[in-house]
C-alpha cells in the first residue's frame, strides 16, 4: 500500500525528491508515517495569536489576535493559561459541542510540568494527558489523538498547545530586557520550527497524510501560537 | 532517497534563509556605542572634579561608576537598554552597563514570583557565573601573588 503526502505548494518541494510528491515506501510507513484504517478527523479548531503573528504574514489565518499581552492578568503565565483555555473551548464551540462531549485533552507546553495545560485541564475539568515535545508538540498531540480515536477508546479528544513568547524566554533563555544578541541562526531557528510545524495548513495536511481517506472517529484540535515569531525581532512590542 | 543529499538540501535551505549578519557593519556599531558609553562616563566623571575638586580621584572614579550604574538600570527598566544592547552587542555589554542590566533585568523578570523566592533566588541566575568566577580567579590570583612575593 502507498499513501500520497501532498506538499502546501504542489510544485514547489524544498526537501523531496519529486516535484509534485513522494510516495511513502513500506519502510518509511513504519517509521515515519501511521496509516490508519478508520482514521480521525478535524471537527473545530481555534487559534490565539500575539500582535506580532497577526501582522506575520500567517496574520490572516488566525482566529484572535489580542492586544494585551498579559491578558489583564498579573503574570505572562497567567495570560498563557487563559489563553490556551480560551483556545481549546473556541474549538470546542467551533465544533458545536460542549465541554462534557470532550473525553480527553491532550494538551503540552513549554513550561516546567507543563504547567499551563494542566491548570486548563483543571480548570475545564477535562480527563488529560500531558504531552512535551517542544516545538512538535501539537503535531504529536494531533497523532497521539487521531491514534486514541481511530483505536476506538474514545470518541472526541481536544488537542491543544500554547507558547507565550513571554514564558517561554524565561524558561530557556534570558530575562525580557537583558540585552543580548541572539546569534542569526537561533532566532531563525525558533521561527523556522514554530511555522513549520505549527502552520494550520500544515498540520491539516499532514493529518491527512497520517489518515487516508475515510472518517469515522472524530478529533477536536485547536492550534494555538503566541509570538514564537518574535524571537528574531523584539522582546516587546 | 539519499539521506546525505537530503540533509544537505536542507542544510542549503537554512543557510538561504538564515539572515546575514554583516561583521564590520556589528563591529562599527559595538565601536561607536562602547566608546560613546566611554566617553559620557569620562565627561560625567570630568563635571564631577570639577563640582568637587577635593574629593580625590579613586572616590570620583568610583562616584561615575555608580553613576553609570544606575543609568543603565534606569534605562533598563524604562524598557529601552534592551535596543541599545541588541544593536551595540559586546560595545554596550563589556562595560560595566551589562552587568548592570543583566541584573536589573533578572530582578524585574522574577519580580512576579515574589520577593524573596523571586527576585532574591533569581537576582544573580544571569550574571553568577562573572560573580563566581571573579571571586574564585582572583582568590587564585592572590595566592600566586603572595607565593612568588614569599620565595
Amino acid at each position: 500500500m502507498s499513501i500520497t503526502i501532498l506538499h502546501k505548494s504542489k510544485n514547489n518541494c524544498n526537501f523531496c525528491q519529486n516535484k509534485f510528491s513522494q510516495n511513502v515506501t513500506n519502510n518509511q510507513k513504519k517509521r515515519q508515517t501511521m496509516v490508519f484504517n478508520n482514521p480521525a478527523k478535524i471537527i473545530g479548531k481555534m487559534s490565539i495569536v500575539g500582535q506580532k503573528e497577526g501582522k506575520g504574514p500567517m496574520g490572516s489565518y488566525f482566529d484572535t489576535v489580542l492586544g494585551d499581552d498579559k491578558m489583564g492578568e498579573k503574570c505572562f503565565e497567567s495570560a498563557e493559561i487563559n489563553m490556551l483555555s480560551n483556545a481549546v473551548l473556541g474549538a470546542i464551540k467551533n465544533a458545536s459541542l460542549k465541554t462534557t462531549d470532550v473525553d480527553l485533552l491532550i494538551s503540552g507546553d513549554l513550561l516546567n510540568q507543563i504547567t499551563s495545560s494542566s491548570y486548563v485541564a483543571r480548570n475545564l475539568g477535562i480527563p488529560y494527558m500531558g504531552v512535551y515535545s517542544a516545538c512538535s508538540t501539537m503535531t504529536a498531540c494531533l497523532s497521539m489523538g487521531a491514534a486514541l480515536v481511530c483505536s476506538g477508546h474514545y470518541n472526541t479528544v481536544a488537542c491543544s498547545t500554547a507558547s507565550h513568547f513571554a514564558t517561554a524566554e524565561r524558561q530557556f533563555r534570558y530575562p525580557l530586557e537583558y540585552g543580548c544578541n541572539l546569534s542569526g541562526l537561533a532566532a531563525e531557528c525558533g521561527y523556522y520550527t514554530a511555522g513549520r510545524l505549527d502552520d494550520p495548513s500544515v498540520l491539516r495536511k499532514r493529518l491527512c497524510g497520517i489518515g487516508a481517506n475515510s472518517a469515522a472517529g472524530c478529533l477536536v484540535y485547536n492550534f494555538f501560537l503566541y509570538r514564537f515569531r518574535a524571537l528574531s525581532l523584539d522582546s516587546r512590542q | 532517497m539519499d539521506e546525505s543529499k537530503r540533509n544537505q538540501r536542507y542544510e542549503d535551505y537554512v543557510a538561504s534563509v538564515t539572515p546575514k549578519t554583516g561583521t564590520w557593519r556589528s563591529l562599527w556599531h559595538s565601536f561607536w556605542i562602547g566608546g560613546l558609553t566611554c566617553a559620557i562616563a569620562q565627561g560625567i566623571g570630568d563635571i564631577y572634579y570639577a563640582l568637587f575638586p577635593n574629593l580625590g580621584k579613586d572616590l570620583i572614579v568610583s562616584f561615575t561608576s555608580m553613576t553609570i550604574i544606575t543609568l543603565a538600570i534606569l534605562f533598563t527598566g524604562l524598557g529601552f537598554f534592551d535596543v541599545i544592547a541588541r544593536k551595540g552587542g559586546a560595545g554596550s555589554f563589556l562595560p560595566i552597563t551589562g552587568f548592570a542590566n543583566a541584573m536589573a533585568s533578572a530582578s524585574m523578570e522574577f519580580k512576579t514570583e515574589g520577593l524573596i523566592m523571586g527576585t532574591s533566588v533569581k537576582l544573580f541566575s544571569v550574571v553568577g557565573p562573572v560573580v563566581v568566577n571573579g571571586v574564585v580567579w582572583s582568590t587564585v590570583a592572590g595566592i600566586v601573588r603572595y607565593l612568588i612575593g614569599v620565595i
